[in-house]
C-alpha cells in the first residue's frame, strides 16, 4: 500500500485537529496509528477513507488522489470498520454481508452467498450466519463487521479503534481476527490504543500527538523512541499496563 | 388472575350499561325514538360507511407517500427545497381541517376540472393535509438509526435510494407501525369533515337518511356507533403493535 500525505490540514470549527501532516509510505501492508487521545488519529483515518475531506493539502492512497476522486467510486475500493459494530439490525449476519456485494458490487446472489460463507467459515463465524445481529456478542458483532468489510476485497481496510467498545476478553477475540489479516497480507491501517497488539500486527507505526506526526518507522521505534513525546507516551502506557 | 380480569370487565360493562339506561330514561322524547325508521336506508348508510373506510385507507397510503416525500424535502441539501417543505408545513398546521378541505376543493379541485369528482378531491385534500403529520413520523423514526450506521452505509457505497430501500425503510417502518395506525384512527375521524365538500361518506349519507326518515337523533346515534366500529379496533391494534414493537430488539 502507498500512503502519501502532503501538508494536510483539518480543523473542526476553530479547533485545529491536524496541523500540516505530511508522510510518504510505500510498500507497507499493515500500518498502525498510535498516540494519546485527541492526537488526531481517528481524524486522519477518516480523511484517508474520504469519510471527511481535508481543509487543505493532498492525500494519495495507492493510485487514488483523494481530492480528485469521487467519493462513491473510492468507497467501492476500501473498507472501513468503526469503533463499534455497524451491522444493520434488521438483517441476518449473512444478509449483512451479501447486501453490499449484491447491491453495490453487483454480484449475483449465489456468488455473494459463496463469498460471505467462505469468509464466515474462515473467521469461525459460520454458526452465526443466520442469526440477527442482536443475538451476537460484542466481539462477534465486531468480527462480522470486519468480515463484511473484507468481503468486497478492499484495496485497503481502515480500522478505527475497533476494540475500544469491548471488554478485555472480547478485545482479544477481535484482535486475533485482525492478526489473521496480517497473515493474509491484506493491507490495512488501524488506529489503536493497544500497543502490544500494534507491535504484533503492524509492520509500520505512526505516532501522533497534538495533530502532528511526531515519529514513524517500523516497530523498532517502540524499543528505541527518538522523540521525547513518544518516550513519554510509552512510559505512560507502561504505567497504565502495570496498573490494570 | 383470569377471573379477576373478567370480574372487573363485567363491572366496567355494568357501569356503561347503567349510564346508557340512565340517559335513555332521562331523554325527554324517548317514546318517539324509532331506530327502525332508518332500516329502509340501510344500504345507503352501508355504502357511506364503506366509502369512509375506503377514503381512510387510500388517504393513509397517499399521505404516507407524500409524507415521505416531504421528509426528503426537509432533509434536502438545497435550501429552497427545505423552504418549500417548511412553508407547506406551516400552511397545514396553521389551517383548520375543514377550511383546508374547502380551499383545496375550490382552488385546486375546481380549476383542475375536478369539481364533480368529489371523492377524488376529498382524498387529495386529506392526503395533503395528513402529509406533514406523516413526515413527523418519519423524522421521529429516523432518529432510531444511529449516526455510525448512516456513515457505514455511505462508506459501503450504497446509493441514496438503496440506503432507504434496503436499510432504512425496513427498519423504521416497524417502528412507525403503531403511530401509523394511530394516524389512521385520526384519518377515519377527520374524514367526517369531507361531508362539507360533498363527499358521500357516512356523515353525509346519514344526514341524508335523517332528513328523509325524520329519525334525526337515531341517525346521530347510529353515526356514533358506526365510527366507533372502525376506530375502536384500530385503537386496540395500535396498542397491540406498541407492545410488540417494544419487544422487537432493534439494536
Amino acid at each position: 500500500m502507498e500512503l502519501i500525505l502532503k501538508n494536510v490540514m483539518k480543523s473542526y470549527g476553530s479547533t485545529p485537529v491536524l496541523k500540516d501532516v505530511s508522510i510518504h509510505l510505500e510498500n507497507k501492508f499493515a500500518v498502525a496509528i498510535i498516540g494519546p487521545s485527541g492526537a488526531g488519529k481517528s481524524t486522519l483515518l477518516r480523511l484517508l477513507s474520504k469519510i471527511e475531506e481535508t481543509d487543505s493539502g493532498t492525500i494519495q492512497v495507492n493510485q487514488h488522489v483523494l481530492n480528485e476522486t469521487l467519493s462513491d467510486s473510492y468507497y467501492k475500493q476500501i473498507g472501513f470498520v468503526f469503533q463499534s459494530h455497524t451491522l444493520f439490525p434488521h438483517l441476518s449476519v449473512l444478509k449483512n454481508i451479501t447486501l453490499v456485494l449484491e447491491k453495490v458490487h453487483k454480484k449475483s446472489k449465489q456468488e455473494a452467498n459463496e463469498i460471505a460463507l467462505n469468509l464466515l467459515r474462515k473467521f469461525d463465524l459460520e454458526d452465526q450466519a443466520n442469526k440477527p445481529p442482536h443475538q451476537l456478542s460484542g466481539g462477534q458483532s465486531q468480527r462480522v463487521s470486519i468480515v463484511r468489510s473484507l468481503a468486497i476485497q478492499p484495496e485497503v481496510l481502515f480500522l478505527d479503534e475497533p476494540t475500544s467498545s469491548l471488554d478485555p476478553v472480547l478485545k482479544q477475540e477481535v484482535l486475533r481476527t485482525i492478526l489473521k489479516l496480517k497473515d493474509d497480507h491484506a493491507s490495512f491501517v488501524i488506529v489503536t490504543h493497544e500497543l502490544l497488539f500494534a507491535k504484533k500486527a503492524a509492520d509500520y507505526l505512526i505516532f501522533m500527538k497534538d495533530g502532528q506526526i511526531i515519529e514513524h518507522g517500523d516497530i523498532s521505534i517502540l524499543a528505541k523512541p527518538q522523540s521525547i513525546e513518544l518516550r513519554e507516551f510509552l512510559s505512560n502506557e507502561f504505567i497504565d499496563c502495570n496498573q490494570s | 388472575m383470569k377471573t379477576n380480569k373478567l370480574f372487573h370487565g363485567l363491572l366496567a360493562f355494568l357501569f356503561y350499561a347503567v349510564l346508557v339506561i340512565g340517559i335513555y330514561l332521562l331523554y325527554p322524547g324517548r317514546d318517539n325514538l324509532q331506530f327502525s325508521a332508518l332500516l329502509p336506508f340501510s344500504n345507503f348508510i352501508l355504502s357511506g360507511w364503506l366509502t369512509t373506510v375506503f377514503i381512510s385507507i387510500v388517504t393513509l397510503l397517499f399521505s404516507t407517500i407524500l409524507g415521505f416525500g416531504l421528509y426528503l424535502l426537509t432533509k434536502s441539501k438545497h435550501l429552497y427545497l427545505r423552504y418549500i417543505a417548511s412553508i407547506f408545513n406551516e400552511i397545514v398546521f396553521g389551517s383548520p381541517t375543514i377550511v383546508f378541505f374547502l380551499v383545496v376543493f375550490y382552488f385546486i379541485g375546481v380549476p383542475l376540472g375536478l369539481g364533480q369528482q368529489r371523492l377524488l378531491v376529498g382524498i387529495i385534500a386529506f392526503s395533503l393535509y395528513m402529509s406533514p403529520y406523516m413526515k413527523n413520523l418519519f423524522l421521529g423514526a429516523m432518529e432510531s438509526i444511529d449516526d455510525l450506521q448512516l456513515q457505514a452505509m455511505r462508506v459501503f457505497g450504497f446509493s441514496n435510494s438503496q440506503k432507504y430501500r434496503y436499510i432504512i425503510l425496513p427498519q423504521i417502518l416497524k417502528l412507525m407501525l403503531p403511530p401509523l395506525i394511530g394516524n389512521l384512527t385520526f384519518i377515519v375521524k377527520g374524514s367526517s369533515l369531507l361531508n362539507f365538500i360533498g363527499v358521500q361518506e357516512i356523515y353525509n349519507q346519514l344526514t341524508s337518511a335523517q332528513s328523509s326518515s325524520f329519525a334525526v337523533v337515531e341517525g346521530y346515534f347510529m353515526m356514533f356507533l358506526l365510527y366507533l366500529l372502525i376506530t375502536v379496533p384500530l385503537i386496540r391494534l395500535t396498542k397491540y403493535f406498541e407492545r410488540r414493537v417494544s419487544t422487537w430488539n432493534l439494536s
